[in-house]
């Protein structure tokens, strides 16, 4: 088996190669599956990630470096709420970046399969939407209100519980 | 951007964000309304959320075994059925909720002493002077108003099953581990409890050795144990195994009438035993110890203890529990701080309350001066609320006299919010 200063080739979808520590490219779930399923020989040129840029895939590195020794995610858990006052400050930290960079993040952790930085980055879009009313969540994210005045009175309707029901915004 | 994100991401993105503000969410755009309110987002959430708080298990959370996968079609099936169970759940403390309900007497010639609420069956049961009233099913109740607007009483006429030849049934709890089951706390000629088959409406096996009445009765949710609180003569709660009912397995002193039991929901072998001789005991029923984990003084005797289940990671923090005279207060007590004091002290009864129903929503408390009090239990709990935002009245006896309220349930039945059992019977509000 590989010693623990095997380096992996990285080519970002514009063209950039890094090289990263095997244990690091081993964060990500779809980089494992790829290491363990092509010969040694095939990986010489280097693994193509067609839907990351350099930019990205840099800071995709950073996180898997300083989360390297993180025990695994634990498995899914239904019968928990998933809670988001939980983040790190080196979390915290590394995702204060542009809103597009943070997007970026989330679709190469989904593409890459790496849970914990899927989840970091999933928290932190809810914390920029906890607290906020409707139109605040639109200008947040640039979304256009298509709805007509019958629908949002619709919707303000099927809504109504949550008022009643007061203690449920925790 | 985040608009053209695959539905997967931003569904998961959902996934963590608390209810007031994925409603928000679901407010921005059509094809927000379309994701926020997707049927198996909120099917999670309230198997997580409010599954856990339906105590009497009325309203299932529904399996993950894919079993109802035509009814997750709907695309928003389960985000109505969450709003309509939030609806349920805190609709007893809403300022308009007496108004707009209808006060039903079931039975009005007896006086009913304690009631449960049978899950499986779902029917109430109420204990009265020689046995237990028995209601026709909660849900067969129409839930529309006929075209005079009033409905028929008659539909929960409640059947009457004896129990004793002498003694009133005062005090009763289900089995969590045997569904027909229930154990009736009886008065001073038997000195001890029946564990009644509701199927074969005939007793299964008889748990004695009180000097008196049973006035309290608790059932572990993991253990076969029950556990009977006895009147002045007696003095003390006695631990049974109901599968070796011939004795008790322990004794818990107290130096009076032992009024209250619950046990910890978050640790089901951790039972509270409150008692007149104004002291609540906290017991690890695990460990040999004869002495209590815990001791609390309070300024007068207990009459009624409750644990609501407030969260999924709250559970057994909170004890409310109800003195009497000369206070006629509801504390809420800090499990975690015990000896810090009340951090609510509510006075708006001007009897003892004699018994608590509470949810993560509501907290319903009964009292000798024939009313129940509604509070919402988040606002109650931080010390916002200092009068009831809903009273319900239980009507005077055939005689006249002030309903002595005995037992309340706070119901999730759809069609039937609150029942009493007093000394003018058993009631309820739909």
């Amino acid at each position: 088996m590989s010693g623990d200063h095997d380096m992996v080739k990285l080519i970002s979808s514009d063209g950039h190669t890094i090289e990263v520590p095997e244990d690091i490219v081993r964060k990500s779930q779809t980089l494992q599956n790829t290491l363990d399923d092509l010969a040694k020989d095939q990986l010489e040129n280097g693994i193509p990630l067609a839907n990351v840029t350099h930019a990205i895939l840099t800071k995709v590195v950073e996180w898997c470096t300083h989360h390297k020794d993180d025990p695994p995610p634990p498995e899914d858990d239904d019968a928990r709420t998933r809670r988001t006052d939980d983040i790190t400050p080196w979390d915290a930290d590394f995702c204060k970046v542009e809103q597009t960079v943070l997007f970026e993040l989330i679709l190469a952790a989904n593409y890459l399969d790496i849970k914990g930085l899927l989840d970091l980055c999933c928290k932190t879009v809810a914390n920029m939407i906890k607290g906020k009313s409707p139109e605040q969540i639109r200008q947040t994210f640039n979304i256009k209100n298509d709805f007509t005045p019958e629908e949002e009175e619709q919707v303000r309707k099927e809504n109504e519980w949550c008022e009643e029901a007061g203690s449920t915004g925790k | 951007m985040i608009d053209r994100f695959p539905d997967e991401l931003r569904l998961y993105i959902c996934e963590f964000l608390p209810t007031r503000d994925l409603l928000a969410l679901s407010c921005a755009s059509r094809d927000w309304r379309r994701l926020a309110t997707d049927s198996l987002l909120w099917r999670r959430r309230y198997a997580c959320e409010l599954a856990p708080l339906m105590g009497d298990g009325c309203v299932t959370s529904g399996g993950s075994d894919g079993r109802d996968e035509d009814s997750d079609s709907r695309e928003s099936e389960w985000f109505v059925r969450y709003g309509l169970t939030m609806r349920v759940l805190s609709r007893l403390a809403r300022p308009d909720a007496a108004a707009s309900m209808e006060r039903v007497a079931l039975a009005d010639d007896v006086h009913a002493r304690c009631l449960a609420h049978h899950a499986a069956m779902d029917v109430l049961l109420a204990g009265c002077k020689r046995g237990v009233l028995l209601t026709t099913p909660l849900s067969n109740r129409s839930s529309t108003r006929g075209d005079r607007g009033r409905r028929s009483p008659v539909e929960l006429v409640p059947t009457a099953v004896q129990v004793a030849d002498r003694d009133a049934v005062n005090s009763m709890c289900l089995l969590p581990g045997a569904p027909s089951l229930v154990a009736l706390g009886l008065g001073r000629q038997l000195g001890g409890s029946l564990v009644f088959d509701l199927e074969t409406a005939s007793p299964v096996a008889t748990l004695t050795g009180h000097a008196d009445s049973v006035f309290a009765l608790a059932a572990c949710a993991q253990r076969p144990w029950v556990v009977s609180g006895g009147g002045q003569d007696d003095n003390s709660a006695l631990v049974f195994d109901v599968n070796s009912p011939d004795a008790a397995l322990r004794t818990l002193p107290h130096r009076g009438s032992v009024r209250a039991l619950a046990f910890d929901p978050a640790a089901p072998s951790v039972l509270y035993s409150g008692s007149l001789d104004k002291y609540v005991r906290c017991w690890d029923l695990r460990a040999p110890a004869r002495e209590p984990a815990l001791e609390l003084a309070l300024a007068a005797g207990v009459h009624a203890l409750e644990l609501p289940i407030l969260s999924s990671s709250g559970d057994g923090q909170t004890l409310v529990v109800s003195v009497g005279r000369p206070h006629n207060a509801v504390y809420a007590i800090d499990t975690r701080a015990p000896h810090a004091g009340p951090t609510v002290n509510a006075r708006y009864h001007s009897s003892a309350v004699s018994s608590l129903a509470g949810n993560a929503f509501s907290l319903a408390s009964v009292s000798y001066d024939g009313t129940v009090a509604a509070v919402p239990m988040a606002s109650w709990l931080a010390g916002e609320v200092t009068t009831p935002t809903a009273t319900y009245g239980i009507p005077k006896t055939a005689k006249g006299r002030v309903a002595r309220g005995e037992d309340v349930l706070a119901l999730t039945a759809r069609n039937v919010a609150l029942a009493t059992a007093s000394s003018a019977g058993l009631h309820v509000w739909v």
